[in-house]
């Protein structure tokens, strides 16, 4: 059973079910507070950080974040809180 | 925030990482389960993190394996804090001993302050509230406020109204006396006239009067007699009593000159400040003559809640001040001395919303310089007063 068809699945049985795509296809959760912070949950990585732009890992692909003085205010393996002026959120 | 404090507890640090892949290090430490927080990039090669002071041996081993230089900016949180507490024992157990020294010395009385006591002598008070162990020193909780009100109005049937109430370690004693009526329990005796004046009406309570409306009096005249006829028809000797209305002129007078000395502020300031413990009062700098320098004064007294201490921090700023001459207009001197004038007659106890009638007069003074002004006022007022036998 090839990754294709696992997703596929997965993401029919959360419907079925009803359950949040997220836990079961492992989706990153990108979470926008006005344009002063902004959460991303399941990343799978820093990829770059300056104070303009800051790439993350995603299953899905790159999650970049580009605004003005941006900072990390805290980062663990699954979960990114970033501050600044936001000016775009992008998945690549 | 809760976050921060719980950090805060435990200590943090404040880490520089110099380096090449400084994002892959980050991911290494976030998979070693290292909280990092306010990730501040710097430098294309330079970041500062916060990490917990217990995670610090876990990123020893990912900063060996990696090429990330790494030095300790800051140290931040309770356990730094409590170390560095200890290498100043002595001034911490001192500023701890200072502040519980206050706090004990507040809880006494320091001051005590009486206000409102005309008749009775601060000495006659002082007795009786030293025999209610009232005095500097005592603790404020042996402060029996309802019974030392109760035992001054006992002692003194003169005050009409007591209240001790206690503010921070002063203790204020407020008092209210007794107004006796005219005539009221009095022995024998006469109202003569204290000024000159033309009397307008007489009421006459007791006694015999001895002057009628239209009369003109002068100081010293007997206005009502004592003495009166009962119905018997018998002469008796008694107090009078009565109110004598009299028109009465009042003279002020009140110079100004045509050329007037005004102050200017040079700009120039110094400053002092005053240290007051206690009665005790320490200068710091110097001070200035009020007659070339203006002072402004700012008191601060240290508190502990709403209890007082007897300390007290007092800031002077003078201001330097040169007098320059002006000249002045006719009209203006006129309006000077007028003033000056009317301040002779208000300090002689003179209330101007009773002034009946007002009359001026206007001379020159003897060099020219100046204008001299006699202000005649006329009130009606009571002329008697109560002289016993």
């Amino acid at each position: 059973m090839g990754p294709d068809l696992r997703q596929t699945l997965k993401r029919q049985f959360s419907n079925v079910l009803d359950l949040p795509p997220e836990v079961l296809l492992d989706y990153a959760t990108i979470t926008l507070i006005g344009d002063v912070e902004a959460k991303i949950v399941n990343h799978k990585g820093l990829v770059q950080y300056t104070t303009t732009s800051i790439k993350a890992r995603s299953l899905q692909g790159m999650i970049e974040v580009v605004g003005k003085g941006l900072e990390i205010v805290s980062f663990s393996a699954s979960e990114m809180k970033i501050s600044g002026q936001i000016r775009q959120v992008m998945l690549k | 925030m809760i976050f921060f404090l719980w950090m805060w507890w435990q200590g943090y640090l404040t880490l520089r990482l110099q380096g090449q892949g400084l994002e892959r290090f980050l991911n290494q430490v976030a998979t070693a389960q290292i909280p990092l927080w306010r990730a501040e990039r710097l430098t294309a090669d330079v970041i500062v993190v916060r990490v917990p002071v217990r995670a610090f041996a876990k990123l020893r081993p990912l900063l060996w394996e990696s090429l990330i230089k790494v030095n300790i900016l800051d140290r931040h949180g309770l356990p730094f804090l409590v170390s560095k507490l200890r290498l100043r024992a002595f001034w911490a157990v001192g500023l701890v001993l200072a502040l519980l020294f206050m706090v004990y010395l507040s809880s006494f009385i320091w001051f005590v302050e009486v206000v409102g006591n005309e008749q009775i002598s601060a000495e006659q008070l002082w007795e009786v509230l030293e025999a209610e162990g009232l005095r500097t020193g005592i603790r404020r909780q042996n402060l029996a406020s309802g019974q030392l009100e109760t035992t001054l109005l006992t002692r003194f049937p003169i005050l009409a109204w007591v209240q001790v109430s206690l503010q921070g370690v002063k203790v204020v004693i407020n008092l209210a006396e007794r107004e006796d009526l005219p005539g009221e329990e009095q022995g024998p005796g006469d109202i003569y006239a204290v000024v000159d004046g033309l009397i307008t009406e007489i009421l006459v309570l007791r006694g015999t009067p001895l002057v009628k409306e239209r009369d003109t009096v002068r100081t010293g005249d007997l206005l009502i007699s004592g003495d009166y006829y009962d119905v018997r028809g018998r002469k008796q000797n008694g107090a009078a009593q009565g109110i004598v209305l009299a028109r009465v002129w009042y003279q002020g007078v009140g110079e100004a000159p045509f050329t007037i000395w005004e102050p200017v502020r040079t700009g120039k300031t110094h400053l002092q400040f005053l240290i007051t413990v206690g009665s005790l009062t320490l200068p710091l700098g110097k001070s200035y003559p009020h007659t070339t320098h203006f002072a402004t004064t700012q008191e601060w007294c240290l508190s502990l809640g709403s209890a007082m201490l007897p300390l007290k921090w007092t800031r002077v700023e003078y201001e330097e001040v040169v007098y320059i001459s002006r000249s002045i207009s006719l009209e203006q001197a006129r309006e000077l001395a007028r003033e000056r004038a009317w301040e002779s007659l208000l300090g002689r106890g003179i209330d101007p919303q009773k002034v009946q009638d007002e009359r001026i007069e206007e001379a020159r003074l003897v060099d020219d310089e100046g204008i001299h002004i006699t202000l005649w006022v006329e009130v009606e007022e009571d002329i008697g007063r109560f002289v016993p036998q």
